[in-house]
């Protein structure tokens, strides 16, 4: 995984202190000094067998062999309960790309084909079939796909977690943006009234030369500080305070206190973000997706690292065995989940599976009988323990726990029985604890910063403190100014004429403000300020780690069309009711 | 103080009483489908209209030529003038002894007389009142008294007023009373030129989108609450409004230009430093960039991975992620804007942003192909002694 560092540091750590117990008990499973999870030889022959078959695929000739190879990879996948192949589906997405660019469209369309039976619905595919499209000149099919890869945008966890996130953060920048700008329109509708009342002030003393040089450095000496502009936009919006109408100042409070919020607000997404981009979450979603990526053993490792005492995560990590068919290695898990927790009932469940299919009938009776007490609700322990019961021959107790298992969930134990391949059902009750390791992640991440409290709330507080002065001094300024002649007058914008008219209806907010309508300002200007950075979306907040990249053309399509609307029928309603 | 509503709830005769009744000074904007007029009082009595249709200029010239105050040909010339000379074009036609400034100001009422005859036939529209304690008019305009207008100005069944006697000193009809001219602002600010006369254009000509106000003036006490509970007649804000502006007269264009590019530049350079952009979230911005460089790296993992797969080797540079559509341009740059160094060799790459040809120190990651069973075959290396047959759930 490309969280390098940290992966690295984890999974030596994982290494060196918690594979060994683990597999202890697990005399024939070898340990793995490279994955960080133990793996037992016929999982190392599945997974090689995978590799394989992927390289068989690659060199397929024609439709019908790729398919064949392409199903003989699904189905060596299924062997290990895994039912997508993302990395796989990666390469097959790009190999058709390539075909496509090479004209060689029928390869390109069963690499596509393959991409998505790699790993179903997924955005990237859309996306790529949209390209190809395109370079077969197929504009409807490539239309159709990219309308497809958008739909499908939102139908991944963790992209639409992060697009989410991404989408806070673009509009953390836009409100922040637009109220800059904001603070510039003000200068541009009261500017020549400040700088006439400042100009007037040091006229009282000097000459006119004199008294506009020192206006002009009255206004612009916050460049020389640090951060100059955010200095100047602060500065100019405390003078203009006391221009502006109430919906004007209000704006100004709110845009101040977001300023000082932000801080808090990104260090709160921040947190979440980057406890989902790490390894473990990735792995956790992965296998609760049922996908098997290349890092997947690793990532797990590090999560073993991460989080070494959790129940939870030995929990998950004995399903992850069981699943993969290592069954001890999953008995010495499970039986460490329940020295924590002994009324946990899929451990329960699942040491009786363990022990019934060692041929233990009468452990597997004990477990299953406990699970059943701990909860009674429970079909999987009823029809376990019928199916314990029949291998003990015991046919009375067999039909009574039969009975109850159906009594409890009739359905779902009619499709147990007709699996003739089953005969005890496990539980993956590790894999509904995935909420609660993401929720232990979260309580052990720091980010990577000292954890020197005092000092950092300090940090973050003072943007807070720094908003709340700035309505203090603004009001305070306001009213110390007021006795020296202190004049509320609106400078006359832009004299009249066809500039005029034309920047009131090119400059956003420009004719609100003018008439100290501060709200409709506002939202005038954010709505340009949106559309012209649509094309930023991508660049704002974290990159979303897509296994393609359909480029940054809807965006910048968006952009221009909703510009040129907006701008058009202002134009138009300028026109239509000029006299 | 701003006081609005509708001309289907209150006409304007009543409008004007009100006005008139409690001597107020401010503006009354009233826009209707076609045309949006701006009539300032002063104490009560009118001293200016104008309307969005016409400017003040315009219409004052068609009284002057109509009534032969002027002819068209020196009208022509004076407005030649004014395109060289600016300022106003009366102040240049009574500079240039076009005309008397007596005569000018009796066109002037009289123009005005015009406009509000016109206005008192609308039944529909909308008006608003600015109130405050001055406004801006013509030097020596004799006010008009809202019952002088009400009297002899309604449409019907009161007859229209006299025409303008064309001999000598032309004057709206009926005469005006005999009150002494106003002066030119009722309560100068102390910071106010005493011989700047505000622009009766730029005062009442509201723009087209939202009728503006005239002077501007500290927020004045606020209004009586008149009709505050009824219907559409209600109070509103404070809003300032506007005056002639002193100082430079493009310092404020200026200042708004320097800072809108500030605004952009930041935002195009560095978009995430503007969530944190004060000196002391230094560990903030470190801490953001941090993670963001986390999920590219993740990204450009993924990619060169997939690459991998394909090809058995990392590509040679990250630009060939770019062409085979695994990356975006965008991201070959880091979070922070700098430029990423890409190193290569058979089993591992390295990235490393550049500042200036140096490396940023804490931001190097290496990534191989350990650990990926997919592409590392050690992975795979099944141990001679680890042969024993998996447990399995199937029969």
């Amino acid at each position: 995984m490309a969280i390098i560092a940290r992966v690295a540091a984890f999974a030596m750590i994982a290494l060196g202190t918690l594979i060994i117990p683990a597999a202890a008990g697990a005399a024939s499973v070898s340990s793995s000094q490279v994955t960080g999870v133990e793996m037992t030889a016929h999982v190392r022959q599945t997974l090689k067998q995978l590799e394989e078959q992927w390289l068989q695929w690659l060199v397929q000739k024609t439709p019908e062999q790729a398919a064949k190879a392409r199903n003989d990879l699904m189905e060596t996948a299924r062997q290990l309960e895994m039912t997508r192949l993302p990395d796989l589906s990666a390469g097959a997405l790009a190999r058709g790309v390539e075909a496509a660019r090479q004209k060689d469209f029928a390869r390109a369309r069963w690499s596509l084909d393959a991409a998505e039976r790699f790993d179903p619905n997924r955005p990237e595919t859309a996306f790529a079939k949209a390209d190809v499209a395109w370079l077969q000149r197929n504009l409807p099919g490539a239309a159709g796909a990219w309308l497809q890869g958008c739909s499908r945008l939102f139908s991944h966890r963790l992209e639409r977690f992060l697009w989410l996130q991404n989408l806070v953060f673009w509009v953390l920048v836009l409100l922040l943006v637009s109220g800059g700008l904001f603070v510039a329109v003000q200068m541009l509708a009261r500017g020549n009234a400040l700088f006439g009342d400042l100009e007037a002030l040091f006229a009282r003393r000097l000459p006119r030369p004199a008294a506009l040089a020192l206006a002009a450095l009255a206004l612009l000496w916050p460049l020389a500080l640090p951060s100059g502009p955010l200095w100047l936009a602060l500065y100019w919006s405390l003078l203009l305070w006391g221009y502006g109408s109430a919906s004007e100042r209000a704006v100004l409070i709110v845009l101040w206190l977001l300023l000082g919020a932000s801080p808090l607000v990104i260090d709160l997404e921040r947190r979440y973000v980057a406890v989902e981009l790490s390894p473990p979450a990735l792995a956790m979603q992965s296998l609760q997706d049922h996908r098997l990526y290349g890092s997947l053993f690793s990532d797990l490792g590090v999560l073993r690292s991460v989080l070494p005492s959790s129940i939870a995560v030995k929990h998950l990590l004995a399903d992850l065995h069981r699943s993969l068919n290592q069954w001890e290695l999953a008995r010495v898990l499970y039986r460490q989940v329940l020295e924590k927790e002994p009324d946990n009932t899929s451990a329960l469940i699942n040491l009786g599976a363990y022990a019934f299919l060692k041929g233990d009938f009468n452990g597997a009776i004990q477990s299953f009988q406990k699970a059943a007490a701990v909860d009674p609700r429970s079909a999987a322990a009823q029809y376990d323990l019928s199916q314990a019961y029949s291998g003990s021959y015991m046919f009375d107790e067999q039909k009574a726990a039969l009975a109850k298992a159906q009594e409890i969930d009739v359905a779902t134990v009619n499709l147990w029985m007709a699996n003739q391949s089953q005969r005890v059902v496990p539980v993956s009750g590790g894999l509904a604890r995935i909420p609660e390791i993401r929720r232990e992640l979260q309580a052990t991440w720091h980010g990577g910063e000292d954890r020197n409290g005092g000092s950092t709330l300090l940090r973050r507080g003072l943007s807070l403190f720094l908003a709340l002065s700035l309505i203090l001094v603004a009001v305070t300024l306001h009213l110390a100014r007021r006795p020296f002649g202190y004049a509320d007058r609106t400078g006359d914008v832009v004299h009249e004429g066809a500039f005029d008219r034309w920047a009131r209806v090119f400059l956003p907010g420009l004719a609100s403000a003018e008439i100290g309508e501060g709200g409709r300002s506002f939202l005038a200007i954010l709505f340009v300020t949106g559309l012209l950075m649509l094309p930023l979306f991508g660049r704002i907040g974290v990159h979303i780690p897509w296994r393609y990249d359909p480029g940054n053309y809807a965006s910048w399509t968006l952009a221009i069309t909703g510009l040129a609307l907006y701008l058009g029928s202002r134009l138009r309603r300028e026109l239509r009711d000029a006299v | 103080m701003a006081v609005e509503g509708t001309l289907d709830l209150f006409k304007l005769p009543e409008i004007l009483q009100l006005i008139s009744q409690q001597k107020k000074t401010g503006i009354l904007t009233v826009q209707g489908q076609q045309d949006i007029v701006a009539i300032s009082f002063l104490n009560g009595r009118i001293v200016a209209a104008d309307a969005l249709s016409q400017t003040l200029e315009e219409g004052l010239a068609q009284v002057l030529v109509k009534e032969g105050m002027i002819s068209a040909s020196d009208l022509h010339r004076a407005a030649a003038e004014h395109q060289s000379a600016g300022g106003r074009l009366i102040d240049l036609l009574v500079e240039r002894r076009y005309l008397e400034r007596s005569q000018l100001l009796q066109a002037l009422r009289f123009q005005t007389w015009k406009l509000l005859e016109q206005l008192l036939r609308w039944n529909e529209g909308d008006f608003k009142f600015y109130s405050g304690d001055e406004v801006s008019f013509e030097e020596g305009f004799n006010p008009i008294s809202v019952e002088e207008l009400l009297i002899n100005a309604m449409p019907a069944p009161a007859a229209p007023p006299a025409q303008v006697s064309s001999v000598q000193a032309p004057r709206p009809v009926p005469a005006p009373p005999p009150s002494p001219p106003v002066p030119r602002a009722a309560a100068p600010s102390p910071v106010a030129r005493p011989t700047a006369v505000p622009d009766p254009r730029s005062v009442s000509r509201p723009s087209p989108a939202v009728p503006a106000p005239a002077a501007a003036k500290p927020p004045a006490p606020a209004v009586a609450p008149v009709g505050e509970e009824t219907g559409q007649y209600r109070q509103m804000r404070i809003e300032p409004r506007p005056a002639t502006p002193r100082g430079l007269p493009w310092g404020g264009r200026a200042l708004a230009l320097l800072l809108a590019l500030l605004v952009a530049g930041s935002v195009w350079r560095v978009p995430d430093s503007v969530m944190i952009p004060f000196s002391w979230q230094r560990r903030e911005r470190t801490a953001l960039a941090r993670d963001q460089r986390a999920a590219l790296y993740l990204k450009i993992d993924r990619a060169a991975k997939t690459w991998f797969l394909l090809k058995g080797s990392f590509p040679d540079r990250l630009e060939e992620l770019v062409q085979a559509s695994l990356l975006s341009p965008a991201d070959l740059t880091d979070p922070e804007g700098y430029p990423l160094r890409y190193t290569a060799n058979e089993e591992s790459y390295t990235l490393q942003p550049m500042d200036g040809g140096k490396p940023v120190p804490g931001t190097e990651a290496t990534e191989a192909i350990t650990g990926n069973f997919l592409l590392d075959p050690e992975v795979l290396t099944v141990a001679p002694e680890s042969q024993a047959a998996p447990l399995v759930l199937l029969d």
